[in-house]
Parts: C-alpha cells; structure tokens; sequence
C-alpha cells in the first residue's frame, strides 16, 4: 500500500487491538490491579444484593483488609459495582466521611461527638497484639511493664526478662485508631517516649515491617498482618493469648469494635456492602483474616468498650 | 477565501489559542499561591493561634494538642524543627547532586563514545519515571537496615541507638540522591548539548586542554540551563513526600542536633507531617498546616530566585 496509508492504518490498527484487550480483559475490579477473589475460600454463599455505582471507603489501616476482601468478592459476583478503599487512619476515615469525600469511613474508634450526623454500622471486632523482634527473647509481657515501656521508664529488654538489647519504641501518629485504642485500654494514657529510640509509622504494615526488621522494636498492631509475617513476635499480655476466645470474654483487653460510618443514611450501594460484610461470606472473610465476629462477643464485654460518657 | 487571507487568518487563530494556553497556566499557579497564601497567615491572627516567633523558633509541633503531657489538648505550634529538617536535607542532597550531575552531564557530552550514550539515555528516562513510593518502600527494607548495621559499631560514639541508625536525615539524604539525580541528569545533559560548537572550538584553538575546555568554557556558557537543572531538582528534594516519610521514621528532632550523630536519628520534616496529619485536621490545626504548605512554597522560591541570580552571572548572556 502507498506510503501515506501506512502509518494511519498501523495507529489504527494498535488502537483496534488496544480495545480490544481491555474490552476481553479483567472485571472491573476497585483499585485496578488487585486481583477478584474466587470465592474457593468462602463457606455457603451469604445472600446479598447487587447495587450499581461507586462507592469510596476509607479509614483505619486495620480495617481495610477487610473491606478490602468482602469488597472484592461483593464485585465479583456484581461487576456493576465499583468500590475503592483508601488508608489513611481512623481519624481521617472519620474526617473524610464527615465532609463527603468519601462514602463509608472506616474506624477503630467511635467518632467524636461533635461528628453528630455520623450514623455507626459496627462490622467486626478487631485484634490487637504487641509485636516485638525476635532478638529482643521475650514471648509476655505484664500490662506495668508495657506501660513502663511506653513511658521511657525501661530501656533495655533485659529490665524486663529479655535479652540484653536497647528498646526501641515503634508508635503511630495522632491520625492513627489503633494508637487511640492502645492509650485507653492498656497504656492508661498518652505515650511519652521520645528520642532516638522511639519511631513512628504510618501504617499497620510499616509497624510490622519495622518491628521486623529493627533490632530489639516493640510495636502493636492489628493480629491480622503480624501472623502472616514470620519476622515478628506476638506477645501474650499478662498471660493471655490474643485468640478470639480470650477477646470474646474480655479476658483479653487490647481489642476494639470496628465501625463503618455513613454520613446520614446510607446510599443503596453503602447499605448493600455494610450488609454484605454480616452476611455468611463477610464474617469467612473476618475469620480469615483474624477478626472476631461482632455475634459472638459477650454482651459484657461489648459493654466494656463503650465510651465513657 | 483566498489563500493569503486563509493564511493571516490561521496565524491568528493560533496565536490566541497559545496565548490562552499561556494565559490558563499562569492562572493555575497564581491561584495555587493565591489560595494557600489566602490561608496561611490565619494562624497568626486567630483565636487559639499563635505568634511568629514561636512559629518559627520553637520545637514544639502538635497542632491537634494529641500529644499535650498536661492532658489538656493544648496544640504546640512549634515548626523550628521541621522546617529545620527540610532544609537540611533539601540543601545537602542537592550539594551532593550537583557535582555528581554536572560530572555525569560533562561525561555524556564530551567524552562518552556514542554506543554508550545510546545505551545510558533510556536508562535515564527510566529512572526519571520511577514512581517515588517505589524508592521509599526500597529505602524502608533495603537502605534502613543496611544502614543500621553498617552504623551499630560506631553508635557509641556518635550517641546514637544502633538499632535506629538507618532512620533519619541521612538515609533521606540518599534517597533524595537518588531521586532527584536523574531530573537533573537529563536536564543538565541537554543545556550542555545546547552550548554551540564555536565555543568549544574557540577554547580549543586557543590551546586549552579538554579538561580546562569544559571546565572553563563549556560549563560557564551553559549555565543558565544548569541553574535550571539545579532549581527542578532542588524543587523536587523540597517537596518529595512518600519517599522520605517512610525513611525518616521520628516524631521530634534528634538530640545534639549540631553533631554527626544528627543524621542518623529517627527525625521529622515538613512533607512528612503534612501527609501524616493534615487529611485530618479542622480548624486552628488545619490552618497550621496551611502556613507549613506556604512556607514550602516559600522556601522553593527562594532558592529559585539565588539559583537565577547565580546563573544569570554567566559571561555569555
């Protein structure tokens, strides 16, 4: 063909195929590049009903896993759905909800109460542990000695049965729902270490890879992510185990209810995933990923984590 | 019509549609500057803020009050030691660069044989491209710990923890090197490219070395376009977010801040609290921020204006 046609019906040609591809390929998925969960890992399918739309999510760095997970199995089975979850923290899932930047705002902690016109859908429960390194040698810790700890007032692992290694400190940022969390129910109050033995990350993920990879770091995170890494302790807490029985009885204390907040009430597509997360496919989902079920938590101990008025 | 007048007339409708062009992008950065500017001085005149001199002299950085030892929620509006920590790393990275750059450039242009030039430039666009979070999370895993246990025999000495001598501003000093040398690498590269052939001729036959031909003639006659290169990668030091929050790993400025020790403690800086913090500040707090991202502002500016004004004494103008 003449010279002039050439290059127009090659760049019409790489367009054609182009098209082609991304029409053949891929569901459409939330965040493009995850891959859609079959759903071999889920026990009978749980009922739920399939919205069209878009839907932003986010929040707490523990939560998301979750949502993650029950979102992308909810658009697999509706591909008309599309639904992205953000990080950011607790108090930002809170603030980004509260002015309509997103549509769910995923939290560790119950909103403020100058944030009236949230309304709260409590999802799951969420575990908590201390991680440490596993130089440091220690496998328990009482609640005095985790306090200690946090307040500069042991620095070395060997002041509290470990080896003898400098402590060093891993936080979270004011932002974070777990560092709320961690300040109510075991450290009485806000951490006060500082120096060159203390860091802060600013995600559950950067905890755990810092506590792994830094000689002698304590740090807490959600249970999920620590047991997938191999690098890192969990510790028992004045000698309870962070399992689901533990937290169910309250024996444990270092949990906490997480929350999916709306602004108002929620959009058909908002309601369709806080029910699918209830369903029989979001709590396999929970267990598998180590959360416990909202259902089978004693009343007592939900009770326990209410906030003070 | 006929075709001289179809050919006034495209001229015309040309020019406007630059100029429009030219027009939308100094709007967008007026009102950028405008906008920031509008807020950033709130904090000064507001109910609960705060007064230049602690702004800028103390230490003290907790808008939302989170940290407040008397439990009361009392904000700090200290900003000392962020802007502190900005600066030193924007300055040393870029003094680090620019011998590295220049020298790299000076190779490329006079020296290297073409296969090797070839072979190098896709290399560099690719490393232009490189998203920064990519860096960051290679910093976190890969330069931290090798960092820690390269620095834990000498921790005694400079006063630090061996455990955390990876964190701080020395590991985000390398990670800056490493991203800011290929933007002025490849802007570097084509201002000496530019330098037209006559000068190196003429220093030549004047019977200069090629050392004191580059060094003396070329470098000199291109260093508008160097400043240039030298400004886009100081610019991109001062702003880098994701990269140098995830190496930096501090909360408060290192003690002793005027030793070696320094740069290898968990540290701070403006970026990183920005990303931490202000998603979800309302506000006082959230105006702090504000003037942070105005002294961001600021502070690129003025670096543009000295790198100008170094350049613009360049013998051949």
């Amino acid at each position: 063909m003449s010279k002039r046609l050439r290059y127009p019906l090659l760049a019409g040609l790489a367009l054609a195929i182009t098209l082609l591809i991304s029409a053949c390929g891929g569901t459409t998925t939330g965040n493009g590049g995850m891959p859609t969960a079959t759903s071999s890992t889920f026990g009978t399918p749980g009922a739920y009903n399939c919205v069209s739309g878009s839907l932003v999510a986010s929040g707490s760095t523990a939560l998301a896993p979750l949502v993650q997970k029950v979102a992308t199995a909810y658009q697999a089975k509706c591909s008309s759905a599309n639904i992205t979850v953000n990080l950011g923290g607790s108090k930002t899932g809170l603030a980004n909800v509260e002015a309509g930047s997103v549509g769910i705002g995923n939290s560790d902690v119950f909103a403020a109460s100058t944030q009236s016109d949230l309304i709260d859908h409590q999802v799951a429960v969420v575990i908590f542990g201390m991680i440490v390194n596993p130089k440091a040698n220690v496998t328990n810790l009482t609640t005095a000695q985790i306090q200690g700890i946090y307040s500069g007032k042991y620095t070395n692992w060997s002041q509290v049965g470990g080896a003898n290694l400098p402590i060093v400190v891993v936080s979270r940022p004011a932002s974070s729902g777990t560092r709320a969390t961690f300040q109510t129910y075991i450290n009485n109050g806000p951490e006060k270490v500082s120096g060159p033995s203390s860091l802060t990350s600013d995600s559950t993920g950067t905890v755990v890879t810092e506590v792994s990879q830094t000689t002698g770091a304590i740090g807490y995170a959600s249970t999920g992510p620590t047991k997938a890494n191999s690098g890192v302790t969990l510790l028992s807490i004045d000698g309870v185990q962070p399992t689901a029985t533990n937290v169910e009885s309250n024996t444990y204390k270092f949990w906490n209810i997480e929350h999916m907040y709306t602004k108002g009430q929620p959009t058909q597509l908002e309601q369709a995933l806080i029910d699918y997360m209830a369903s029989k496919d979001g709590q396999a989902a929970a267990a598998s990923l180590d959360f416990v079920v909202l259902s089978s938590m004693q009343p007592s101990a939900v009770q326990a984590h209410q906030p003070q008025q | 019509m006929q075709y001289n007048q179809r050919a006034r007339w495209s001229d015309q409708v040309a020019r406007a549609v630059f100029f429009l062009c030219a027009i939308l992008l100094v709007v967008i950065i007026l009102a950028v500057i405008g906008f920031i500017s509008s807020k950033a001085f709130n904090i000064f005149f507001e109910h609960g803020g705060t007064n230049l001199k602690t702004f800028f002299f103390t230490d003290n950085w907790d808008p939302t009050g989170v940290n407040d030892p008397t439990g009361n929620g009392n904000p700090g509006f200290g900003a000392g030691g962020l802007i502190l920590g900005s600066l030193v790393i924007t300055l040393v990275s870029v003094l680090i660069v620019i011998p590295l750059a220049l020298g790299t450039a000076a190779f490329f242009t006079e020296v290297a044989p073409r296969w090797l030039v070839n072979f190098l430039n896709p290399l560099i666009e690719i490393f232009t491209g490189v998203p920064s979070v990519v860096i960051g999370v290679l910093g976190l895993t890969v330069l931290v710990p090798f960092l820690s246990r390269l620095l834990t025999p000498f921790a005694q000495s400079l006063g630090i923890v061996g455990a955390t001598a990876g964190f701080g501003w020395g590991a985000a000093i390398l990670v800056l090197v490493i991203m800011i040398l290929p933007t002025t690498l490849s802007i570097a590269i084509d201002a000496l490219h530019a330098v037209p052939a006559s000068v190196r001729e003429a220093s030549l036959a004047l019977g200069s070395t090629r050392w004191q031909m580059v060094c003396k003639a070329v470098l000199p006659a291109a260093s508008s376009g160097l400043g240039t290169a030298i400004v886009l990668g100081l610019a991109r030091a001062i702003g880098e977010t994701l990269a140098v929050e995830l190496v930096l790993g501090g909360n408060a400025l290192p003690r002793n801040l005027f030793s070696l020790g320094a740069l290898f403690q968990p540290s701070i800086n403006i970026t990183a609290s920005i990303a931490e913090i202000f998603p979800e500040t309302s506000g006082v707090s959230q105006d702090a921020y504000w003037t942070l991202a105005f002294i961001l502002l600021a502070i690129t500016f003025l670096f543009i204006c000295i790198s100008r004004y170094l350049a613009s004494r360049s013998v051949y103008q």
